[in-house]
Order: structure tokens, then C-alpha cells, then sequence
């Protein structure tokens, strides 16, 4: 069974040797089982563990790099970049929600659709949105300040046209 | 045909039981043996897929220990689960079928499949409470560790069972299932309050996802039968499987389910759709690979910890299930199956506390 041994690059080992992780955390490792499997996984993600991820973020793309190979959509992924080391949390980001596209193309397209039109909404003045993924949801995080019943009134109002556009 | 196990352990404690006796008149007495305690039971921890699968081999037949009778797991999320009332009755554990998103793949941690052997303890236990509580319509499934037909064919539990309930006309027995085995107990005459179901998917589902199993056509089969006898049946659209063709097919089985059987005929069709465990993830991969829908699928943690499908995406394969359903009959009861009150009111714009004929399964039981 491969584990992380058989990983040679050197940032995927002292990746694991920084974030004191543990064989049973790279399990879904075991499912490469062909040589040229564990070589593309090595090639996908040395610049990624070399900006040395956290734990989770490490996990989480190990599993999804997985995924790929084995879904032979490994040539759909582009390389991880990090041109900016003051950069690094958004470049991780950034390719972990690239790679999260391959994987789930469908629900992909389907956020963007619905982020389009949830950003056309004629939100309240003054509020600020953020849409995004949670989980096994997609929806918007609404952020206002109140600062008196009739701004609240106001405010409900706004969100009650809202409301009859909002998409399914 | 009877389950070709490939070995089989009678406890020493259950070497006298009637089921017992029925195993050594079905099998080769060279592959039973009688033992003082589990089989493997030293070994600890989660399975690998090889001792997963032998452990579906490897039959044991022993005591239950513990209380048998218990509520549906769902019914312990009721903060984030819409509970149905379904209470289980485990009379054994593990399948010999091979569902690729089963649960018990992450659930049991015994390298063999049981059979337990004190069914008379277990239904003095449940006569017990129905002596309590006559009049209470109390939902009873035996299928949740162990499909409740594929292996009846062995134990005959079922014939203990009907009569049973039959005293009890409030109280509903349901034998959920994926087999076609109903010739063991379909000579009995069924009553409205024991309902045979079957879990159903298109055929190619079944065909990429539900190894093992009977076909579309024998399940339903199976269940012309027992309707004829006057039992009523359930069907269990669930787990809903994206894939490209989806409602081409899922309305293609509605159809079919629906053009020959009738709401007199149907207690109810329940609707889920695709959702596991996170520990089950490995396991899944590891044995059936990647050309699984299962494995292919776009699944993300949800609230409860569940992998699901987007909720918008659930929403709309419920709605069109619903939608296909209440076209063809709108008499038909409906339900989903394990979902947040957030999926009832997105699919369906109500909950089913306020659907007519849904009222009486989800109103709130006393607790036992």
C-alpha cells in the first residue's frame, strides 16, 4: 500500500513532518496504486505543500488531488502557483477552489449562475454581500447596519422585493 | 436460492434455536461449525475491504444480547432531521448485497454477518409494548443493519412476525428489502398493517450501484405478489442518484411503479436522495472504484455531517419526483426520507406534519 514514503518531493515530506501528520490522515493516498498515479499526484502538488498548507487545507487537497487522477481529470488541473509568498493564503485558496471546480463541475457552474444573479439583486443600500458555497449550500451572507426602527423598517422592506427575485 | 456462505459459526448458546436447526438442514455440515464465542472478535477497529467483504461470507448465528426494539436513527437528529416515527427491530446485521453507498460499510465493525437466534426473546420484548400501547399506530422496520427478506429464506422470521402484528392492527410492520424473497411468507395472507417495500432505482442504477440485488422487474414482481395477498407495500425512491439521464429514468420507474399499482395498493412512497457517512468515504472508493455514480458523485458535508448533494439540486430532484408522482396519482402519500425541514418546505412548501395523509406517521409517539 503507498504511503506517504513513496511520496519522494521533498515539500510533501516535510509538509508531513511540520504538521505532525499522522499515516492514517493520508489514507486516501492508499487508492494510487499505479507508479504513474503517485507521479502525477507528485507533480500536482509540490508547489502547493511547498507554501506549506495547513493540516486541513492539506488534507482536503490531498483527497480531491486523489479524486482527479483517479476521475483522469488530473490534465483538466493547472499547476499550483504561489508568485507572491505575502500572497500565500490567497493563492492556496484560490487553487483549492480551482480544483473543487473540476471536481464538481456541475455545481460549479450552477454557484456561478446563481452568484451572477443573486449579485443582480437590488440589495439594500449600504449592505454588503457575500456569496459563497457552505457546506451543501450555496446562499449569500448579508451584512447591514441598523441603527434605528424606521432604518429596520426601511431595511425590511428592501428585503421583501428581494425576496420575489431571489433565485430557486 | 438459499445465501451461498461460505462459512458458518452457530454460537454454542444458539445450538439449540429453531433457526439453528434450519441452517444445518440448509447447508453442508462441513462448512458449519459451533463455537464458544464471535468469530474474530479479537480483531478491533474498522475493516479493510477485504475483511469487509468476507465478513458478508461468514455467517454467525448467536443471541442477541441487548434490547432489540429501538427507534430509527434519525429520530436522534431531530434538530436537524425530520422524524417519521420509525422505530427498528434488528433480528441480525450486515447485508449480502452490495450497495456501494451502503452505511454499514461504516457502521459495523463485526467480521460476520449475524443471525440472532432468540426471536422469541424479541417478540415478547415487542408484544410487551404493544400490550402498552394497543392503539398507538407504531411504525416497525426490520431492515435497518440487515435487509429484513434476503436472508428470511434461512431464518422464516417473518412468518413469526405476521402473525404478530396481526393481533395488533394499529401497529405497522415493514419488511424493507432489495431482494425478490417473498415466497417463504406470501402463502400467508397479508393485512393493511404489514407492508412489504422495496428500496427501487432505474435498472441501470441498480445495474452500476445495487450489486447483488434483485432487478427492477423482480422487485416488482415480488411485490404483485405479495399485494395479491393482501399485503401493502412501500417504495423507497432512495437513495435518488444523479446522473445525466436522470429524470428520463427516475420517471420511467415512477411510471412503472405507478401504472401498476394504485394508492390502495401503496402505503406510502418515500424519496430520498444520495447521502454517507464521511468515514465511509475510503472504503466505498477502495471497493467499487471510481466508476461508481456514488464515487463520481458532487457531494459536500452538509449541517448533520452527512456528504449530500447541493440542496438545490436535492430540491429539485424531490420536486420532480413529487411532481411525477402526484401527476400520475394524486392520491399517492409522499415522503422524504432522512431531510432538514428546510428540504420539505423547498421541495414540497410544507411540512409533513400538515400533509393529510402524512400527519399520522410524523406525529410525535410516546417515548419507550
Amino acid at each position: 500500500m503507498p504511503d506517504q514514503d513513496v511520496i519522494t518531493s521533498d515539500s510533501f515530506q516535510n509538509w508531513v513532518q511540520t504538521k505532525k501528520v499522522q499515516p492514517q490522515d493520508l489514507r486516501f493516498l492508499s487508492l494510487l496504486t499505479e507508479p504513474d498515479q503517485l507521479k502525477k499526484f507528485s507533480a500536482l502538488t509540490y508547489h502547493f505543500f511547498d507554501s506549506n498548507p495547513s493540516f486541513t487545507d492539506g488534507l482536503q487537497t490531498i483527497e480531491t488531488v486523489v479524486d482527479l487522477i483517479l476521475l483522469k481529470k488530473d490534465s483538466e488541473v493547472y499547476p499550483f502557483e504561489n508568485s507572491d509568498p505575502n500572497q500565500k493564503h490567497h493563492h492556496i485558496q484560490k487553487w483549492r477552489q480551482h480544483l473543487a471546480q473540476v471536481r464538481h463541475p456541475i455545481t460549479a457552474h450552477n454557484d456561478d449562475v446563481r452568484k451572477g444573479a443573486i449579485e443582480q439583486l437590488k440589495w439594500p443600500s449600504g449592505s454588503k454581500i457575500k456569496v459563497e458555497r457552505r457546506g451543501d449550500r450555496h446562499g449569500v451572507e448579508l451584512k447591514v447596519f441598523i441603527s434605528s426602527a424606521t432604518d429596520l423598517t426601511k431595511m425590511i422592506a428592501s428585503l421583501e422585493r428581494v425576496k420575489d427575485d431571489f433565485p430557486v | 436460492m438459499i445465501f451461498p456462505f461460505e462459512q458458518i459459526y452457530i454460537d454454542q448458546k444458539a445450538v439449540d434455536s429453531e433457526v439453528a436447526g434450519r441452517v444445518r438442514a440448509l447447508y453442508s455440515t462441513e462448512i458449519i461449525k459451533v463455537v464458544d464465542s464471535e468469530p474474530f472478535s479479537e480483531a478491533r477497529g474498522g475493516m479493510n475491504p477485504d475483511e469487509y467483504n468476507q465478513s458478508k461470507r461468514s455467517l454467525y448465528v448467536t443471541p442477541f444480547p441487548g434490547q432489540f426494539f429501538k427507534r430509527c436513527p434519525g429520530a436522534t437528529q431531530k434538530k436537524s432531521l425530520t422524524c417519521c416515527n420509525y422505530h427498528v427491530l434488528n433480528l441480525g446485521s450486515q447485508c449480502n448485497m452490495n450497495c456501494t453507498y451502503c452505511y454499514l460499510q461504516s457502521y459495523l465493525n463485526s467480521r460476520v454477518t449475524k443471525i440472532y437466534s432468540n426471536i422469541e426473546q424479541a417478540m415478547s420484548e415487542l408484544e410487551n409494548m404493544m400490550k402498552e400501547h394497543p392503539h398507538q399506530p407504531f411504525r416497525v422496520g426490520t431492515g435497518e443493519i440487515i435487509d429484513s427478506l434476503s436472508l428470511d429464506d434461512i431464518t422464516l422470521y417473518s412468518r413469526k412476525l405476521i402473525p404478530l402484528f396481526q393481533k395488533y392492527p394499529d401497529w405497522i410492520l415493514e419488511f424493507k428489502t432489495k431482494s425478490k424473497k417473498v415466497e417463504q411468507f406470501v402463502d400467508l395472507k397479508g393485512s393493511k398493517n404489514i407492508i412489504v417495500s422495496w428500496s427501487v432505482n432505474p435498472q441501470n442504477i441498480i445495474s452500476s450501484e445495487e450489486h447483488g440485488t434483485a432487478s427492477l422487474i423482480e422487485r416488482i414482481t415480488a411485490a404483485e405478489k405479495c399485494r395479491d395477498q393482501g399485503y401493502r407495500l412501500a417504495f423507497h425512491m432512495d437513495p435518488m442518484i444523479w446522473h445525466p439521464e436522470w429524470q428520463k429514468n427516475y420517471s420511467e420507474l415512477i411510471e412503472m411503479l405507478l401504472n401498476k399499482f394504485t394508492e390502495e395498493d401503496i402505503h406510502v412512497i418515500s424519496i430520498g436522495a444520495l447521502r454517507f457517512q464521511p468515514e465511509q468515504r475510503l472504503m466505498m472508493k477502495q471497493r467499487f472504484g471510481m466508476q461508481s455514480l456514488v464515487n463520481q458523485a458532487e457531494m459536500f458535508p452538509s449541517d448533520n455531517g452527512k456528504y449530500r448533494y447541493d440542496a438545490n439540486i436535492r430540491s429539485q430532484m424531490f420536486q420532480f419526483a413529487y411532481k411525477k408522482i402526484k401527476e400520475l396519482n394524486p392520491n399517492m402519500n409522499v415522503f422524504l426520507c432522512m431531510e432538514t425541514p428546510e428540504s420539505w418546505i423547498n421541495s414540497f412548501e410544507k411540512m409533513p406534519q400538515q400533509v393529510p395523509g402524512l400527519r399520522s406517521i410524523f406525529k410525535p409517539l410516546p417515548e419507550l
